[in-house]
């Protein structure tokens, strides 16, 4: 790194996972939960030992939350935010939500420069490329997204209420002692990393909990569960259905690219087998000239943090520094209306 | 997204000398990274063949150019002649940092080349085959 290469931040909020960190790292140095306690704590340890009620910061926004998160982003990573250019993936679901936290962002955090872009393009371009079809699955929804040069084509991008934690249920009986709720979901998540597979291989799976018991589980019973994000109920039709719906619903030229560019991101894409299962499954469904392929990322890793480096990348390059939205800019020239024009989307 | 990477005048100009002076076969571009600039690599003659192009492109991600010239299987064959932008991004050990340089300075070199018909994305050399460039051409 130069030492005339001008740092900032870059976070990453979602609705269970905030990552946050610098620019030109490849791992984010803040990694906590998005939730906090009635006495705004922060991490799992208050999380998981406290008493009170476990609020969420998404799900839905709470902008007082939201910007004690941001206070003590900063805080964590030992700097001030009145010298830092921040760079926030957007994952907002309206733009009023988006709207709020540039005026917290400006106004009560202080930050000097400002730029947001969608999760899907970072993580297109985490992949070096500007044109891919995502499907991110996400902790509490799975979403689809076609990307064309950088730009998030919002128009066919398709949004879910399925995602990585509901796969965690079925492993909650297993889940013995006296916890709190968001403990014994966590527990529940990791007996769920630690078991869940598509992959064909023993018929019994094991699992080691603390206690030193073992939990016996037979493939079938976990493809069931795993195949979840695959099967079709009455409010969603399966991961592949809805990269399939983009790829129909895009225009015949970039059709093609899409195939040929799938880059399935999220904690979730690493269960064994899932990219092969996926592969195999979108092929059998894709339209005769396309031939799909999927995209890998260099490590497992990335696929928890692959917006994170896009935009640690992103906003590393000297080419991006023209692009910052200034304080002053902001509040010169019609507040939101700088963003909308600045960031693409 | 254009995020703003410069463009060196001589891109413009000798895809011009290709374009309208039918000077050569091709143009490569690299980004030069000292100047955050998209600049001139390579430049083919106008008889050089698809596989001299291809020569070029190696372990880094490179722009190109491309005056192809196709025949139909139409009886009589028809004569097509398509400018094809390249983008060659290769999954090696590139750093990943680079790589999205060039993705992301793609749009503002393009935005300088007018009268470009096609375009490719390639991440790996089958994807780079006449074969592909001759499909896309004749599509």
């Amino acid at each position: 790194m130069n030492s005339d290469e001008i740092i900032s931040v870059v976070a990453d909020i979602g609705n269970l996972y905030t990552r946050a960190g610098f620019t030109g790292d490849d791992f984010p140095r803040w990694s906590t939960f998005t939730k906090c306690t009635e006495t705004m704590q922060f991490g799992d340890e208050a999380l998981g030992y406290g008493n009170g009620q476990v609020l969420d910061i998404l799900q839905p926004f709470n902008p007082d939350l939201y910007e004690n998160l941001l206070k003590k982003m900063f805080e964590k990573l030992g700097v001030q935010s009145k010298d830092y250019s921040l760079l926030l993936a957007n994952n907002f679901q309206t733009k009023h939500d988006l709207q709020k936290v540039v005026e917290i962002l400006f106004e009560s955090v202080e930050i000097p420069n400002f730029f947001t872009i969608r999760n899907a393009a970072l993580s297109t371009f985490s992949a070096g490329r500007s044109t891919a079809l995502i499907l991110d699955i996400g902790a509490y929804s799975t979403t689809a997204s076609a990307v064309h040069d950088g730009y998030t084509l919002l128009k066919t991008q398709i949004q879910a209420p399925i995602g990585g934690e509901i796969l965690n249920e079925p492993f909650r009986q297993y889940v013995v002692g006296e916890y709190n709720q968001f403990k014994k979901t966590c527990l529940a998540r990791d007996i769920k990393q630690g078991l869940l597979t598509y992959e064909q291989i023993d018929s019994t799976q094991q699992y080691e909990l603390p206690d030193g018991n073992f939990i016996l589980m037979q493939q079938a019973q976990l493809s069931e569960i795993a195949d979840k994000l695959f099967n079709s109920n009455d409010n969603f039709k399966g991961i592949q259905h809805m990269l399939l719906d983009i790829i129909n619903n895009s225009v015949n030229d970039i059709k093609q690219q899409l195939c040929s560019t799938v880059i399935s991101t999220g904690g979730s894409s690493n269960i064994p087998g899932f990219l092969n299962k996926l592969q195999t499954t979108l092929s059998a469904l894709a339209p005769p000239m396309c031939k799909v392929k999927l995209v890998m990322y260099p490590s497992n890793q990335n696929r928890y943090h692959s917006v994170f480096i896009g935009g640690s990348i992103l906003a590393s390059l000297s080419s991006f520094q023209s692009l910052w939205v200034a304080k002053n800019e902001y509040q010169e020239s019609g507040r939101f209306s700088i963003i909308e024009r600045k960031c693409p989307n | 997204m254009n995020v703003g990477t410069n463009v060196s005048d001589d891109c413009v100009t000798e895809f011009n000398n290709l374009k309208l002076g039918k000077q050569y076969r091709y143009v490569i571009y690299k980004l030069d990274k000292d100047k955050n600039e998209i600049v001139v690599d390579h430049k083919g003659e106008r008889d050089s063949t698809y596989a001299e192009f291809v020569s070029h492109l190696q372990n880094e991600s490179r722009y190109a150019v491309y005056d192809y010239h196709a025949q139909t299987d139409d009886v009589p064959p028809r004569q097509v002649e398509k400018l094809v932008f390249i983008f060659w991004s290769p999954d090696t050990n590139q750093p990943v940092k680079q790589k999205m340089a060039y993705a992301a300075g793609k749009e503002a070199l393009k935005k300088k080349l007018n009268g470009l018909s096609k375009e490719i994305q390639a991440n790996e050399p089958s994807e780079v085959e006449e074969t592909e460039i001759k499909k896309i051409v004749l599509n």
